[in-house]
């Protein structure tokens, strides 16, 4: 069974329908990116898989669920969203914030404790665990994000622009320590970007957004001929900065 | 015109069902009973300078007016009963509740969207927390329960302000300023009882509106903005609006 | 110091001075007998009582013993009618004892004033008080006064 089922004809924000016809699936283990100029809806994608945009016609099935206000904590409960911004409160320790995250989970107190520390040690923040979000760096604090997000071993989890707004050599190191995560931990995820480069890197199959619909899904070739003019000139200027 | 009349009743149906949400949330204490006591030092103890330097300066301004009026008519002996009963029933928890309105209002609205914006309540989401437990029922009671102790603290400082501008600056008799309150002309039950009914719903108000604001934040700084500034305007007319209320149903 | 107990020890001096302020009001200002419950009612009626109010309150010798519960209009004389309630219920008034509407300072609140008589029989719970002072006017005074000067010329 596929663990994501988007097949959806319309989304709409607002009344206005900004995606028409978008589908595709993604199977265990494997990873999926999204691309497309700003503001095409990708992030919206990720919104309706996670329950949080219901302005949509058609169907988005998490592990054989319908994804909908009734079964939203059992979807939730399957999935983990990488947040483009800090999703950390701002009032409490790293440590706190992680505690936070896991206060849910029913697992013993010990066993939180220890899988919070082997997050941390794995993403080299050990150190920062008793600072706050705003004594962090920039690149510390989407690798906190990270944490966060990895901390409950999700199956999926739903990258919205993880890397955006790094300098290049603090997004080559994130991007290497991700992929290295990800095969540690083996989850299967969904990656929204608007960079071409970074998504072929870490992705199984991509999908091309432009102007409001699906333009081509596959490889880096498939991208490449399927698409019309404009997003040709997209994938080109995205691929060799 | 006639979309006008239906937006309001469409917010208002709406803030009263965010109202119920945050009241249902009450049922997982151990996400708000830490957060309230938290937001009791926010709201509370943060507002309390403002409180104290405000009630200073109530105090003395209407012992002063009264004390021109009272004198024209000789009727000094019952300056503080006057004083008290202006300042327990409405000026105390009137002048807390616009200046919590101003100060907690805009902070909390503020906070909510920000909140809101960096999506903060969606991941409180994905962890399963409710963001009504966790953010909104600690920061609503927290309104309820301090305001009228900020009240109770403006009562107590106003009327030793009033006491210090007629006894130490007019020279009035210690006794006589102390005696009309306790001789029965101004009722603890009813007068200071009554200010803090009131203030109670103040706060519950000020809370309600500002949450409601932030957390329906429009996109961007500007929606930020706006948010806020709705906050203070609607909570402050709604205290001026729920003072002639509550005053008609308590006297 | 943990930040928790920072917030835990400011907490808890709010709540403190809530407390005080709280008994600090209390004792300056007056009190209103828990009606209903203790003391007993009794009644009087009066020719004026203009200026009394529901709880107005009642002195005895300077002490206030309790307070007005209700005034009415007696259909058939047109006088004052008081109820007013007693809050010791073991202190009993003498049946020749007169009432009277006062007046604190010239200007200040309306107050009944129970002058105790000598008898040995007492008022009980419900009855009246049936010697009785109405309420000094200013107004009429001054007219009495204004028609005795004109009355010297």
């Amino acid at each position: 069974m596929n663990l994501v089922d988007f097949n959806v004809s319309s989304i709409s924000q607002g009344g206005n329908e900004i995606l028409s016809d978008v589908q595709f699936s993604l199977p265990p283990g494997k990873s999926i990116g999204v691309i497309g100029p700003s503001g095409v809806g990708k992030s919206t994608i990720l919104r309706v898989i996670a329950g949080f945009h219901n302005e949509y016609q058609g169907e988005c099935k998490v592990e054989g669920i319908h994804v909908s206000p009734e079964n939203e904590k059992k979807v939730r409960g399957k999935l983990s969203f990488l947040f483009q911004r800090s999703p950390l409160m701002e009032d409490m320790t790293l440590l706190e914030n992680l505690e936070l995250a896991l206060l849910f989970v029913k697992i013993p107190k010990e066993e939180k404790k220890e899988s919070i520390y082997e997050v941390l040690d794995r993403l080299k923040l050990s150190h920062a665990m008793r600072q706050y979000p705003d004594q962090l760096s920039g690149g510390m604090r989407r690798r906190a994000v990270l944490a966060a997000a990895i901390l409950r071993r999700p199956k999926i989890l739903l990258c919205d622009e993880p890397f955006t707004g790094q300098d290049p050599v603090t997004k080559d190191d994130l991007v290497q320590l991700f992929s290295l995560i990800r095969e540690e931990y083996g989850f299967s995820m969904i990656l929204v970007s608007h960079d071409v480069r970074e998504t072929l890197q870490l992705c199984d199959e991509t999908i091309l957004l432009m102007d409001g619909k699906l333009q081509a899904k596959g490889d880096k070739e498939a991208l490449m001929s399927g698409a019309s003019d404009r997003a040709r000139r997209f994938m080109e200027l995205g691929s060799y900065v | 015109m006639f979309d006008f009349l239906i937006n309001i009743f469409v917010g208002m149906g709406r803030f009263i069902r965010f109202i119920m949400s945050i009241m249902s949330s009450v049922v997982s204490p151990y996400l708000w009973v830490w957060q309230t006591v938290v937001q009791i030092n926010m709201i509370g103890v943060g507002s309390l300078f403002l409180i104290c330097i405000a009630s200073i300066f109530i105090g003395l301004v209407f012992t002063f007016q009264m004390y021109m009026i009272l004198n024209k008519f000789s009727g000094l002996s019952q300056l503080s009963s006057v004083v008290a009963f202006g300042i327990f029933r409405e000026l105390s928890p009137v002048v807390t509740g616009l200046l919590i309105a101003g100060r907690v209002g805009s902070t909390v609205a503020a906070e909510l969207s920000q909140l809101r914006q960096s999506e903060q309540v969606d991941s409180l989401l994905m962890w399963g927390i409710s963001p009504y437990a966790y953010l909104m029922l600690p920061r609503f009671l927290a309104g309820i329960v301090c305001l009228p102790v900020l009240v109770l603290v403006f009562d107590a400082i106003s009327i030793y302000s009033s006491w210090a501008y007629a006894v130490l600056l007019k020279g009035m008799e210690n006794q006589i300023f102390w005696n009309p309150l306790l001789d029965g002309n101004v009722f603890f039950e009813q007068d200071v009882l009554y200010g803090l009914y009131k203030s109670m719903f103040f706060g519950g108000l000020i809370i309600s509106v500002a949450l409601f604001q932030g957390f329906y934040v429009k996109r961007g700084v500007s929606g930020m903005a706006q948010s806020s500034t709705k906050a203070v305007v609607y909570a402050s007319l709604g205290i001026l609006a729920m003072d002639y209320l509550l005053s008609q149903l308590l006297y | 110091m943990k930040k928790s107990h920072i917030v835990d020890f400011s907490v808890g001096a709010f709540f403190i001075l809530a407390i005080a302020a709280f008994f600090f009001l209390a004792t300056v200002t007056g009190r209103t007998a828990n009606s209903g419950s203790e003391g007993y009612e009794l009644s009087a009626r009066f020719e004026d009582v203009s200026g009394l109010a529901n709880n107005s309150v009642v002195r005895l010798s300077g002490v206030i013993i309790g307070q007005v519960e209700d005034i009415s209009v007696l259909h058939d004389t047109y006088s004052a009618m008081v109820r007013f309630r007693i809050d010791d219920p073991g202190l009993k008034i003498p049946d020749d004892s007169t009432i009277g509407v006062y007046t604190e300072g010239i200007l200040g609140a309306k107050y009944l004033a129970i002058i105790p008589g000598f008898s040995e029989e007492y008022v009980k719970p419900g009855q009246e008080i049936l010697r009785t002072k109405s309420a000094v006017v200013l107004e009429n005074l001054f007219s009495k006064i204004l028609l005795l000067i004109g009355t010297e010329k």
